[in-house]
């Protein structure tokens, strides 16, 4: 993982596993990485992944299986409804640039519709 | 375990003063760098807290079998073999032999061979897997990853990645901050002779700092 050196790491590893859990790449009951090994994956110091897990169990998106464990929640009602949630802050915080740039929403939908177009063309 | 605590250690060169009241609480578990130019002092000081040098002012919490120190070179006779160093270290510490034959294992660095038929970048190899099997309450290392090729440089980063999930604290000097600053609890800045603020990382980066905006700010 590449990090920007001028944000927190702890608010960059969570917004990862985040967009993880989100796109079902970690999906509901999955099991998660170890603290070490996300630790030496990310190349962070493992209190960075200890504050990261506590934060992602704050928000319930995952649980500790005392034995076994981090795990992703198996609710996947809750994911969804965190995820939309997750989406709608990303939006709103994209539509304040467009507008701050004097977009109004047709021309950010159609910029958009573009650059997914031609995102999808080059697949 | 306990704060390691370091109080207004002085050193001076002849009449020059290198060190000048340096003080610092270093909290449990925590990855420290410190950072400072060439030459202001930041080896004088290392010298000082891992037992080399004797001849300061000041107080330090820790020292002796509680403090292992990786220098930038290997305070042993060039014609001592692998296996006397590894005897030397279970002798003075608490050291765990048996980690340090299995970690030698994974060199081309035989028990049997002298010093001086290692080459620069063996003898740091050495030197970073004798001082980490050993139990001391704080590791410093000076400058760690010179001479080193990429995979060690990796297998040492590793392994600090593995240390720092104790309660040990861990104090680096270097100036290889992009490979540290991810590992890095706290960093200081030691300049004329002073430490500066212990100052967490995280924080920094919190108010949009980097460890290297906060390393430039602190020499201007």
């Amino acid at each position: 993982m590449d990090f920007k050196s001028n944000e927190t790491i702890y608010s960059q590893i969570t917004e990862y596993l985040k967009k993880q859990i989100f796109s079902g790449s970690f999906a509901c009951g999955t099991r998660l990485p170890a603290i070490r090994d996300l630790a030496v994956q990310c190349r962070v110091n493992p209190n960075t992944i200890v504050r990261v897990y506590a934060a992602l169990s704050e928000e319930k998106l995952i649980y500790t299986d005392s034995t076994n464990g981090k795990f992703v929640t198996a609710d996947a009602a809750y994911i969804l409804q965190k995820k939309r949630e997750f989406l709608r802050e990303k939006s709103a915080a994209f539509a304040k640039e467009m507008r701050e740039a004097g977009l109004d929403g047709g021309e950010v939908t159609e910029m958009l519709r573009k650059v997914f177009g031609s995102e999808e063309e080059r697949r | 375990m306990r704060e390691y605590a370091i109080g207004n250690i002085e050193k001076a060169y002849g009449k020059k003063g290198v060190l000048r009241g340096v003080s610092l609480r270093v909290p449990a578990g925590s990855f420290v760098g410190v950072l400072g130019l060439n030459g202001t002092g930041k080896t004088t000081l290392f010298n000082i807290l891992g037992n080399m040098d004797r001849n300061f002012t000041g107080e330090v919490s820790l020292r002796g079998k509680e403090v292992a120190y990786m220098r930038t070179k290997l305070p042993f006779p060039e014609w001592r073999k692998v296996k006397d160093l590894l005897s030397f270290y279970e002798r003075f510490y608490t050291f765990d032999r048996k980690k340090a034959e299995r970690m030698l294992e994974n060199t081309s660095i035989r028990p049997t061979a002298r010093l001086r038929a290692l080459s620069a970048g063996m003898q740091r190899q050495l030197n970073f897997i004798c001082n980490f099997c050993v139990d001391a309450q704080v590791l410093l290392l000076d400058e760690p990853l010179t001479n080193l090729d990429l995979v060690f440089r990796g297998f040492i980063v590793e392994s600090l990645i593995e240390r720092a999930m104790e309660d040990r604290i861990i104090l680096v000097a270097t100036h290889e901050i992009k490979e540290f600053e991810n590992l890095f609890t706290h960093v200081t800045v030691l300049r004329d002779g002073r430490l500066g603020p212990l100052t967490e990382t995280e924080a920094l980066r919190a108010q949009g700092k980097s460890v290297e905006d906060f390393y430039g700010e602190s020499l201007l």
